[in-house]
């Protein structure tokens, strides 16, 4: 699914925008990352994506239709949105129950409902021993789990992340973004935001940068982070030292593995 | 509606009553609310709502801002009046006073929280009571226990915003339905919630353990001390209760 977001701004008071002109386009079954600094408005367009605001100038298109015109109780099942910090909206008595609260207030039945629940929670890893247990047992890693399982199971076209790392460490980021890929094989479109250039330049196709309301730049994540105005990930400043040490690397290198790629292939020759 | 909470929220601003002695607004507060039930005519209803424009004048408050404070009881004030009129039968004149009686309660109560700070409303009230030491009551303790409720009060609105939109994106449809059905709705807000609630407070007890609360004798940074305007605070609320209480004996 396609979504379109053209000439949007937003504002809370009516006078000062929150997000001022932003355009972007993402396709469907690509990664799209979303960087900008505290502030600078991506909460803010997570919420306009997800229809819980709505734009007060500009239009935003779900495979061409335009959102003022879907119905607002659907919006969110075809947009998920997972928060920061989801796991502070487990409320249900068992993880089962919690994770299909979504898919019943879609108005399936139960059984459908619970099916749902169960496939979502075996795609995000969660087996078959915790499923009817409290969520509140649960470990931290495994409620954010849990949590986005509650959006997933409700099998929306596009998924919308708001800093999902955030607080895990490396083994349950690993996790949570080989998820993201999963769900991208499946034909999902996947936005997430972080303030993190490395998650970004590793796991996105496409980027934006936020600043101050404005997209600053959009394109693909080589050419994000070509500019010269982007805070560079931890690979491209070691591809710096190395550069100053007179080795000749191309420009940027976003992951540790392709500096690893690149020196390989010169030892070669 | 959960997000325009103005109850026990501070506002910051100028005026005289800002300046004022918290010793001096909670007893007021409470002349005030006594008055209000006390006055029987006309008279004091009058004196009372004067009495009520003239310290909203000086606070810098605007009415809308307080027309916030009174959306939650606002069912409650609304039930009670149609209970006067159908139920007990009353006239126009009773059934006003009545209305005037709660919503000036919650005005002025507003009025004190919006004009003075958690902090100082505790300690007023630590102090204010002081008296109730010499039967060993726990003031200090309960002086802390609602300056810390107060602070909450913003914290855990925030967090039940951002719950609700949480569970929104989740297609929940909370305070939907029939009375039932809106009760078991606001469940997917309440529950998590109270659990952020109860791990907050977890969380500030062992910040407050760790940083030795409660381990000795504690003294005080700012101490009370009454400024030029407090005696007229207080000579303007005993005059108001000494008048209401007047309008119901003799007049």
């Amino acid at each position: 699914m396609k979504l379109r977001v053209d000439d949007v701004s937003y504002s809370y008071n009516g006078k000062d925008e929150a997000l001022r002109d932003v355009s972007f386009s993402v396709e469907k079954g690509t990664i799209y990352g979303i960087m900008g600094e505290t502030g600078s408005g991506k909460s803010t367009l997570l919420k306009l994506l997800n229809g819980l605001y709505t734009p007060t100038k500009g239009k935003i298109y779900l495979d061409g239709e335009d959102y003022s015109s879907l119905s607002p109780s659907s919006l969110p099942f075809r947009v998920g949105l997972v928060f920061q910090y989801p796991e502070s909206q487990l409320f249900e008595e068992s993880v089962l129950s919690d994770v299909s609260f979504g898919p019943r207030n879609m108005g399936k039945s139960k059984e459908e409902a619970v099916m749902d629940a169960k496939e979502a929670l075996r795609l995000v890893g969660l087996g078959e021993e915790k499923w009817m247990k409290s969520p509140f047992d649960l470990s931290g890693g495994e409620k954010r789990r849990a949590a986005w399982a509650g959006v997933v199971a409700m099998d929306p076209e596009l998924l919308v992340l708001d800093e999902i790392a955030a607080g895990l460490d490396r083994e349950g980021k690993d996790r949570i973004f080989s998820i993201l890929r999963n769900l991208k094989e499946k034909g999902k479109t996947i936005i997430f935001v972080s303030h993190s250039a490395e998650d970004v330049a590793e796991y996105a196709e496409r980027a934006l940068v936020l600043h101050g309301g404005r997209v600053e730049i959009e394109g693909s994540v080589k050419e994000v982070f070509s500019d010269e105005r982007v805070v560079k990930p931890e690979a491209e400043m070691v591809a710096g030292e190395l550069r100053a040490k007179g080795l000749d690397l191309p420009f940027p290198m976003l992951t540790l593995e392709e500096i690893a790629e690149e020196l390989l292939k010169r030892k070669r020759k | 509606m959960i997000r325009d909470v103005t109850l026990g929220r501070y506002k910051e601003g100028e005026g005289i009553l800002y300046q004022l002695d918290p010793r001096t607004k909670l007893m007021g507060l409470l002349l005030y609310i006594i008055a209000l039930f006390v006055f029987k005519s006309f008279f004091g209803f009058a004196l009372t709502f004067v009495f009520f424009l003239i310290v909203k004048k000086l606070s810098h408050i605007t009415l809308s801002y307080m027309m916030k404070g009174l959306k939650p009881v606002i069912f409650i004030v609304l039930f009670a009046t149609v209970l006067n009129i159908v139920v007990g039968k009353n006239n126009w004149e009773k059934t006003l006073f009545t209305l005037w009686r709660m919503i000036g309660a919650v005005f002025a109560s507003n009025i004190v929280t919006l004009t003075t700070r958690p902090r100082e409303i505790s300690d007023g009230l630590e102090k204010g009571l002081s008296f109730l030491g010499a039967i060993h009551f726990p003031l200090h303790e309960t002086a802390t226990i609602i300056s810390l409720s107060f602070r909450f009060i913003p914290i855990l609105t925030e967090e039940a915003g951002r719950i609700m939109d949480a569970q929104k994106s989740r297609g929940a449809k909370i305070g939907e339905g029939n009375i039932i059905e809106k009760a078991k709705s606001v469940m997917p807000l309440i529950i998590p919630l109270f659990i952020s609630a109860f791990r907050r407070s977890d969380e500030l007890a062992l910040a407050m353990d760790s940083r030795l609360y409660g381990s000795g004798k504690r003294s005080v940074w700012k101490k009370l001390e009454y400024g030029v305007y407090d005696k007229y605070g207080y000579i303007f609320a005993i005059l108001l209760l000494i008048l209401t209480i007047v309008d119901r004996c003799f007049l």
